[in-house]
């Protein structure tokens, strides 16, 4: 190599040198707003956005006693667009919000009846944002109001949704956790309506959003799970009870695990607990009638006993029991059912299956599905086994009033 | 700041492959590495100095235009 | 000679499945649903099987002139005047396509990864690796293929298994609901990205060492890279569902972003991005290399290496210009480019083979 050549590749080294020491639009957590939670309201033709924005000094563990909160909730009504409202934040805000983030979407009911498709289209394009928070229906109320109830047990109130949504779902059944993927997807499809979880405030808002809810034993305002909304298309149309959401759940195979109470046949209540649940949705045709098979599967053990005279360690006892049980699954199952046909609304997923099986079938169904799902004959069959009867296998009630 | 760029970057391959082209008596290949760095010089000028230059895919897509049709119609 | 290298069968088969892979692995998937929408898994079968006749014929017309490539024989089959018109096409094919792919991880990047970062920087970095790897000759580039190849299918084997907790068989149903017709209209897609641009490794096949089997190589890398596109598509339907799949720009990295197993292995969709990665880079780099060496040998050239740092300027600004948005590249890549593609990859080359055989008869 000349001299001349060694030089020009040491000016280029030199010059690499301011090129690679860093990234270009790199954000350092200190510049960052952590947002957790977004929730969106309409007043009138506006979208009014809330973020709960996490206050990250107030988080860490070993700083005890602090007077401050650990989350901030901004809201600003303005923007015409969502994108806009977002971006008018930082007018109050110190920093830009950092939504990679987010754990829930809140939206409240009237926006919700107005059609939520809007919503959703910023959230999915928005590169920053993932697809793995969930959704859920401020029934009421605005979602505004939900975000500002703080919570004594999670220092993020956003966090206390999630985890118990999360539990709810997995634990009971009566909500059901759907991300912005599942969402779109059942919006798009013709054969499937959106069926979201419902939350509500139990006491007075106002009180909820200072203080003093942290610091009673028996905070007075909490924010509640509360069956689920029932979309048509992107509008809400209607609300499930908790004996419908679970019933909903069941038919969607989403059970993780739940409690079916049934009476014994003396009086009193035994509980059993689902550990397993398999459900089967399918279309079948009936002298070219169409009509719905759902097969649910369970298995569970026995929870709790409080009768009086039934012999548990009675084989007949147990079959007994499950009879009992599959007659309450396919009660709720039922109800369900009749909910979602009041509503017009096909949450179920109905269509989707007559598509996938019998689609010469569902072509000229497609259109008009709305009103072939009200009068689609369903027909449910549930089956539980029981395993287990606990740690016990007799109770002693039954000792304390045999003798 | 891009024409900036694009005139040290055209200044730097010249001073770092010139000489050794020259070196090497290498004629044909000088005249055509010149045409192109010309060629890519004012191409990359016009682009950073944001002069609209025509797109080659809109002239591919007139060129093949006949086929697309057929296709087209094939499979419409 | 112009290049003196020579690459193995083996090396010949990675750059094929690797080239293939190579932006294909992010376009494929959502162009394809959108015409066969659940069946386009099926689509992309008929279209690797469609996919392998095209290589057939390319390793027939290969196989007439094992030490020459398209630029040298060309002008042997179709005359002086013709044969070099024909070279020239294709050269401005190849850079072309350059452009294109160069646009592609372009594009992956600022819509994905870094959005404020200029596009300019990412096609400027990317361009000194490419110029470098392509001066460094076809030897170099095989043994780079070699050592990363592992790591390629080590991040597609993590891909494939971790995202199979989240499929679901429902999304696959009705199965045939496509015609025939929708799903040859989909395979076109799979044909046209990156089958007809197989056409390329004309410009390579003569370097391989071993001429006499180097078929059974070129036809397996293309194959495996098609199963790979197929089984990445069916992997994108039974996950996001057909919709959302072509609603995605980039439905494979969405599809990475889906990962999630219990709440410690999640958001490793960056260390998928080096699929793309890597891939593109060979894609990018062979495209490169035959645009040079081809105008090298076009022109009587003693050396093609000079010639790298102007043609990747150009490149770059072509890059740059080719799509103003990313609408007009969806409807240029479902509309023109097939047909583009068809002239270079399917057109011509069975002209020049008819004539070749018509002439030694």
């Amino acid at each position: 190599m000349s001299i001349r050549t060694k030089a020009v590749w040491l000016l280029l080294v030199v010059i690499e040198l301011f090129i690679l020491t860093g990234c270009w639009n790199r954000r350092e957590l200190n510049e960052l707003s952590i947002a957790s939670a977004f929730g969106f309201d309409k007043k009138k033709d506006q979208y009014q956005l809330t973020v709960q924005v996490i206050n990250a000094s107030e988080i860490s563990a070993n700083k005890s006693g602090g007077k401050r909160l650990p989350v901030i909730t901004q809201q600003l009504a303005g923007g015409a667009t969502i994108f806009e409202s977002m971006r008018e934040l930082t007018k109050t805000t110190p920093r830009k919000i950092y939504s990679s983030h987010i754990r829930i979407v809140v939206i409240g009911e009237k926006l919700a009846r107005e059609g939520i498709a809007p919503v959703l289209d910023i959230l999915s394009r928005d590169h920053e944002l993932r697809t793995d928070f969930y959704f859920i229906i401020a029934k009421g109320t605005k979602a505004e109001d939900i975000l500002k109830v703080l919570t004594p047990l999670e220092k993020i109130p956003s966090n206390k949704l999630y985890s118990s949504l999360n539990s709810a779902q997995n634990s009971w059944g009566v909500t059901s956790k759907i991300d912005l993927h599942e969402l779109i997807f059942d919006l798009v499809s013709k054969g499937k309506d959106p069926a979201l979880a419902a939350i509500k405030i139990s006491g007075d808002p106002e009180i909820g959003e200072s203080q003093k809810n942290l610091d009673s034993v028996h905070p007075p305002v909490t924010q509640e799970y509360d069956g689920m909304a029932v979309f048509h298309e992107d509008r809400l149309v209607g609300w499930l009870n908790p004996f419908e959401s679970k019933g909903y759940n069941f038919i969607r195979g989403q059970i993780k695990s739940t409690i079916v109470t049934v009476g014994c046949p003396s009086g009193g209540k035994i509980s059993i607990e689902l550990l397993r649940e398999n459900t089967k949705v399918k279309a079948r045709v009936n002298d070219g009638k169409l009509n719905m098979e759902v097969k649910i599967q369970a298995e569970g053990n026995i929870g709790e006993v409080a009768c009086g005279s039934e012999d548990i360690s009675n084989p007949e006892t147990i079959k007994g029991l499950e009879l009992a049980a599959n007659k309450e699954i396919e009660r709720m199952a039922s109800a369900s059912i009749t909910k979602a046909k009041q509503l017009k609304s096909d949450i179920f997923g109905f269509g989707n299956a007559v598509h996938r099986s019998h689609r010469q079938l569902w072509y000229p169904l497609e259109k008009e599905w709305d009103e072939h799902f009200v009068h689609l004959p369903v027909n449910i069959e549930a089956e539980l086994s029981i395993r287990q009867t606990g740690s016990v296998v007799e109770s002693f009630l039954q000792k304390m009033k045999g003798d | 700041m891009w024409i900036i760029i694009v005139i040290f970057a055209v200044g730097i391959m010249a001073a770092l492959q010139l000489p050794s082209l020259n070196k090497k008596k290498l004629r044909k290949e000088r005249s055509v590495y010149l045409l192109l760095l010309f060629i890519a010089f004012v191409l990359a000028s016009l682009e950073s100095l944001r002069i609209k230059i025509p797109n080659p895919l809109d002239a591919v897509t007139i060129a093949v235009k006949p086929i697309t049709m057929v296709i087209n119609y094939i499979f419409q | 000679m112009l290049e003196n290298g020579q690459i193995s069968r083996q090396q010949l088969f990675i750059l094929v499945f690797l080239f293939s892979l190579g932006s294909a692995i992010l376009i494929v998937p959502s162009a394809m649903a959108l015409t066969s929408k659940q069946d386009s898994w099926i689509s992309a079968l008929l279209g690797v099987l469609l996919g392998m006749l095209l290589l057939v014929l390319y390793h027939s017309l290969g196989k007439s002139f094992p030490n020459q490539n398209l630029v040298q024989y060309s002008e042997i089959i179709a005359g002086k005047f013709v044969g070099r018109l024909i070279s020239f096409l294709y050269l401005t094919f190849f850079l072309l396509l350059s452009a294109l792919v160069l646009r592609n991880i372009g594009d992956f990047m600022t819509t994905i990864v870094m959005p404020e970062t200029p596009i300019q920087a990412i096609f400027i970095l990317f361009m000194v690796i490419i110029v470098m790897g392509a001066g460094l000759g076809l030897e170099v580039i095989g043994r780079a293929a070699e050592i990363f190849l592992p790591w390629i299918l080590l991040l597609l084997f993590i891909l494939i298994v971790f995202i199979m907790p989240q499929m679901e068989m429902n999304r696959l149903y009705p199965i045939f609901e496509a015609s025939v017709k929708e799903m040859i209209k989909g395979s076109l897609t799979i044909l046209g990205i990156p089958y007809l641009e197989l056409v390329i490794f004309l410009m390579i096949l003569p370097y391989v060492r071993q001429t006499n089997k180097r078929g059974n190589a070129f036809l397996w890398g293309g194959f495996l890279g098609g199963l790979v596109l197929s089984i990445i598509t069916l992997l994108c339907i039974l996950v996001l569902g057909w919709d959302f799949t072509s609603r995605h720009s980039f439905p494979s990295y969405t599809l990475a972003k889906k990962i999630q197993v219990g709440e410690f292995l999640q958001r490793i969709e960056v260390m998928m991005a080096v699929i793309w990665f890597l891939t593109i880079f060979f894609k990018l780099v062979l495209c490169f290399y035959a645009a040079g060496l081809g105008l090298a040998q076009l022109l009587r050239m003693q050396t093609y290496r000079p010639l790298l740092p102007p043609l990747a300027l150009i490149t770059v600004v072509l890059a740059l210009i080719v799509y103003p948005n990313n609408v007009y590249f969806r409807s240029f890549a479902s509309q023109t480019w097939f047909s583009y593609a068809l002239i270079f990859g399917f057109i011509i080359p069975i002209t020049l083979l008819a004539i070749h055989k018509l002439k030694k008869n």
